[in-house]
């Protein structure tokens, strides 16, 4: 189990630091949400997608990380199979995706009143849908790995100029690749859809005027999206090696970040509206909210990006990914009640 | 400080996190048109002190910095335009173009692009010049970012490990465009490769790791440099 133990201190690192971590936020959600005294019905089926999405989307994001590439090259340097190395890389991606996603999921959908065989089967079905995707995506890349790769260039060099005169280097050019060539941004950001869609049925007994601002708060921790800067230490070194990279890159970096939450939080409403019917009036609050949320995201990219983390997975986890969303949390509902009466 | 001088800074000290410091209580000065090699054993500091003078590390203090007899700081606009940093280990902006990394950099600066050919040239970089940088090998990375760097021509330049990667031509290309560049301002530059240092700097800076931080140990300017000289301060026959 060589390979996996070294997947294993990729996702955890060292000591348990790395597990109290989640259990900890499990915790905190389990609170959060026995605090909102819940009193609504939530369908097995909406539990067996949540714990599906999450689980398929860190499979996906696993085959998408840099840290875990170079990690692999390093496994299989060693006199290990590739078929022990995939199979390690799956164990320790499981064990990864059940406590970081599965365990905060099930707590808080526990605290929410789901029967707590419904969350086990939850689990279960997400860990199997999980392990699904991760070998799906090994098997699709081992016998189309070629074809796609260059798939991936020729996608690439689309977006090259074709005259050498034509070159102009601009931000959002960068963070467009950027958004395409990341599995993980774009797995979350379809998480993120998906739980858009979703949303409502949970927060729909809430009613509109506390329910919607809580959902835009929630699809704002899109957190690979988020740390674009973070994620690539030494982009972050250059842009603070560069005079004027907040009018160069972080500005916009903030207006891709606000059409991205802008979407998101369109599906949402879009989606309760169809569920409960709505206010045209929370339209102009999703633009605030995103508009806030993109703004203070690349504000802390900028001026306090994350540091010293050894794998993607320590980024993501960092417990900076919940400032911005804990701040639109109580200013959300204030401005909805100002909107709305 | 002599009114020749570009760039100087005293009692800096850099460190990461909440540990010791890296580095502690460095003054450097570096005058107009006068090229300064840094050397320094691995973990010395050579990095962050390079990190810490262009501006990019938050976690450094320092007594006072100079730019032209002015105090300034690191991170003011108006210093990071007379300045520009090539890292060691040259990563960032891989979705870019070599062209459209270029365009980025001199408009960061505000400056109108300038022709780069025979830079480019020099360095047998012409092929290059589409592919998307995060396909380039290390040292065509590295060549990239030293074309746009020499291009822009600031006051100071900042090489951490410049020839790191470099094939040789390249490297002795590099080291011919240090030494012309005196007649466009300054260059402070670390490497490993003693005789080179030797051959190309007016002023060569020891950085050593003493009492737990790097220092400035020794500096060897005009004649006092040699690859004798300095190993024998390092105490090593070898660096």
């Amino acid at each position: 189990m060589t390979s996996c133990r070294a997947f294993m201190q990729m996702y955890f690192g060292r000591g348990p630091k790395a597990v109290i971590g989640p259990l900890v936020a499990a915790l905190a959600l389990y609170l959060a949400a026995q605090s909102l005294n819940p009193t609504f019905n939530i369908a097995p089926a909406v539990v067996l997608a949540a714990t599906s999405v999450a689980m398929a989307a860190d499979a996906i994001a696993s085959w998408s990380s840099r840290a875990a590439a170079i990690e692999m090259e390093a496994v299989c340097a060693l006199p290990v199979t590739p078929h022990e190395a995939v199979a390690g890389y799956a164990v320790a991606t499981l064990a990864h995706g059940a406590l970081t996603k599965l365990v905060p999921l099930a707590a808080a959908l526990t605290a929410l009143g789901v029967p707590a065989q419904t969350c086990i089967a939850g689990c279960g079905i997400g860990t199997v849908v999980g392990g699904a995707t991760f070998l799906g995506i090994a098997a699709i890349r081992g016998a189309f790995g070629q074809p796609l790769r260059g798939f991936s260039l020729r996608t690439r060099r689309a977006f090259a100029p074709s005259a050498p005169g034509s070159s102009r280097g601009s931000a959002c050019v960068l963070i467009a690749r950027r958004l395409m060539s990341s599995g993980s941004i774009l797995a979350n950001t379809a998480g993120f859809a998906v739980m858009a869609l979703a949303l409502p049925l949970l927060l729909g007994d809430i009613g509109p005027v506390m329910g919607v601002p809580i959902g835009l708060a929630i699809l704002s921790i899109n957190t690979p999206l988020c740390t674009v800067a973070s994620g690539e230490p030494d982009l972050s070194d250059e842009l603070a090696m560069l005079p004027d990279s907040g009018r160069m890159f972080f500005i916009p970096y903030a207006g891709m970040l606000f059409g991205v939450f802008l979407a998101t939080d369109g599906l949402f409403l879009a989606s309760w509206a169809l569920a409960h019917g709505l206010d045209a009036r929370f339209a102009v609050l999703a633009a605030l909210m995103a508009g806030a949320a993109a703004c203070a995201s690349a504000a802390l990219e900028r001026f306090r990006p994350v540091r010293g983390w050894s794998a993607e997975s320590d980024l993501w986890r960092h417990p900076r990914k919940y400032l911005v969303p804990f701040a639109l949390l109580l200013l959300g509902p204030v401005a909805s009640i100002a909107l709305l009466g | 400080m002599e009114t020749s001088e570009l760039f100087g800074i005293s009692g800096l000290s850099a460190w990461y996190g909440t540990a010791d410091p890296v580095i502690e209580d460095v003054a450097l000065s570096i005058a107009r048109g006068e090229v300064v090699g840094v050397i320094g054993m691995n973990g010395a500091g050579k990095t962050t002190l390079f990190k810490a003078i262009a501006g990019v590390l938050g976690t450094c203090r320092y007594d006072e910095a100079c730019l032209d007899g002015r105090r300034v700081g690191l991170t003011d606009r108006a210093v990071k335009r007379r300045r520009i940093m090539v890292f060691s280990d040259e990563r960032a902006f891989g979705n870019f173009t070599f062209l459209e990394y270029l365009s980025f950099v001199f408009r960061a600066y505000r400056t109108p692009l300038a022709d780069c050919s025979r830079i480019v040239q020099g360095f047998g970089f012409e092929r290059y010049v589409e592919t998307p940088l995060r396909e380039l090998s290390l040292g065509s990375r590295k060549k990239a970012s030293l074309i746009a760097a020499f291009a822009l021509s600031p006051d100071l330049l900042i090489l951490d490990e410049p020839v790191n990667g470099l094939d040789f031509e390249s490297t002795e290309y590099l080291y011919r465009l240090i030494r012309d560049y005196r007649e466009h301002g300054s260059v402070l530059f670390s490497s490993h490769v003693l005789e080179s240092v030797c051959l190309t700097c007016d002023r060569v800076l020891v950085l050593e790791r003493t009492d737990g931080a790097g220092r400035i140990r020794k500096t060897f300017s005009g004649e006092e440099i040699s690859p004798a000289s300095i190993r024998s301060v390092l105490g090593h026959d070898e660096l």
